[in-house]
């Protein structure tokens, strides 16, 4: 079944354009590295903010609602930019198991996200009251920045994994 | 020519020829490349954007220098490591490849930009902490986006175009 999607898209005139106009690919992978690059300093400064390394004296609530925004619509952006390429070279994304991993770690990272940011909203100490709420937090962290990292991580290896 | 020599015997050494050889090696140290150019990247945006106006405006401009720099600072040395290690793997074809060169470029102009911004529009600082952002420093901001964003996009561009790799 993906298969024929993939088949489909790539006879489509737009997958066509994408892939033969030689500028395209490299433009818009630059608008998807420019957008991720906003998305990956925000959700470290936000995290690393748990362990102290960051934005310190300033509350955690603040912090989130200051840069989180970035996520929420930067992730737009990508997932535009990232349907264009997806849309010129179907086969190179579609059917890689990294790519496919990659959109399973992206949906978890925005769980992560909103499960971090949605009790900050009705209770801006929620994560300060208690140590297991601190620990938590600091979990919660931590898991973030390794899965973002892994996110980077998986959109470069799609380059090198089924080079067909 | 002597930059034929030292491009030879860069791509000779240990690092040169595991880099350029190993199926692994070249893929991973790209993708800490660009973990690192992300950090940066998004930091200095931050800055800039804070400079032009544009974003965080309730928080000093002193502050926002202070929390962004050592990440800046940090993943840049980062990406010099990593990119460093990565034209070793074919240290010719890279300098034969424009965008390589373009990118080199485009980085000095962005050094200079930062050595104008915090040796002279700096100074000033604390007048505009909070308050209007003068132009010279509106203008210093948007040379620096507009510079390491033309340095990503030579950066892209090098995949596409280096000759013979």
């Amino acid at each position: 079944m993906l298969q024929e999607l993939v088949r489909e898209i790539a006879a489509t005139a737009v997958s066509n354009a994408i892939r033969t106009v030689s500028w395209i690919i490299p433009a818009v992978q630059t608008i998807h590295i420019l957008g991720f690059s906003a998305v990956v300093a925000a959700v470290m400064l936000v995290y690393l903010r748990s362990f102290g390394f960051a934005m310190r004296g300033e509350p955690r609530a603040a912090v989130a609602e200051r840069f989180l925004p970035v996520v929420w619509y930067g992730v737009p952006l990508l997932l535009i930019t990232g349907l264009i390429l997806v849309v010129g070279e179907p086969d190179r994304e579609l059917l890689d198991p990294i790519f496919q991993l990659k959109m399973a770690l992206l949906v978890v990272a925005l769980a992560l996200t909103a499960l971090f940011q949605r009790p900050l909203r009705a209770d801006p100490l929620y994560w300060d009251h208690t140590l297991a709420r601190r620990a938590g937090a600091v979990t919660l962290s931590a898991v973030s920045i390794a899965v973002w990292i892994a996110i980077v991580f998986a959109g470069r290896w799609i380059a090198y994994w089924n080079v067909s | 020519m002597q930059l034929d020599a030292f491009c030879d015997w860069v791509q000779n050494t240990a690092v040169g020829a595991a880099m350029g050889q190993s199926a692994y090696l070249f893929p991973l140290v790209e993708s800490l490349h660009v973990l690192a150019i992300a950090v940066m990247m998004g930091t200095i945006a931050f800055v800039d954007l804070r400079l032009m106006g544009l974003s965080n405006r309730d928080l000093p401009v002193s502050r926002t220098l202070r929390e962004m720099l050592p990440y800046t600072v940090g993943s840049f040395i980062a990406s010099v490591i990593t990119g460093t290690l990565l034209w070793t793997s074919h240290a010719m074809q890279y300098l034969q490849t424009t965008a390589f060169v373009a990118k080199m470029v485009l980085m000095a102009a962005a050094g200079l930009n930062i050595l104008i911004f915090h040796g002279v529009i700096q100074r000033s600082m604390s007048q505009w902490d909070l308050g209007k952002v003068p132009l010279r420093a509106r203008l210093a901001g948007c040379t620096s986006l507009l510079l390491w964003v033309a340095v990503v996009a030579c950066g892209r561009w090098i995949g596409f175009s280096a000759a013979g790799i």
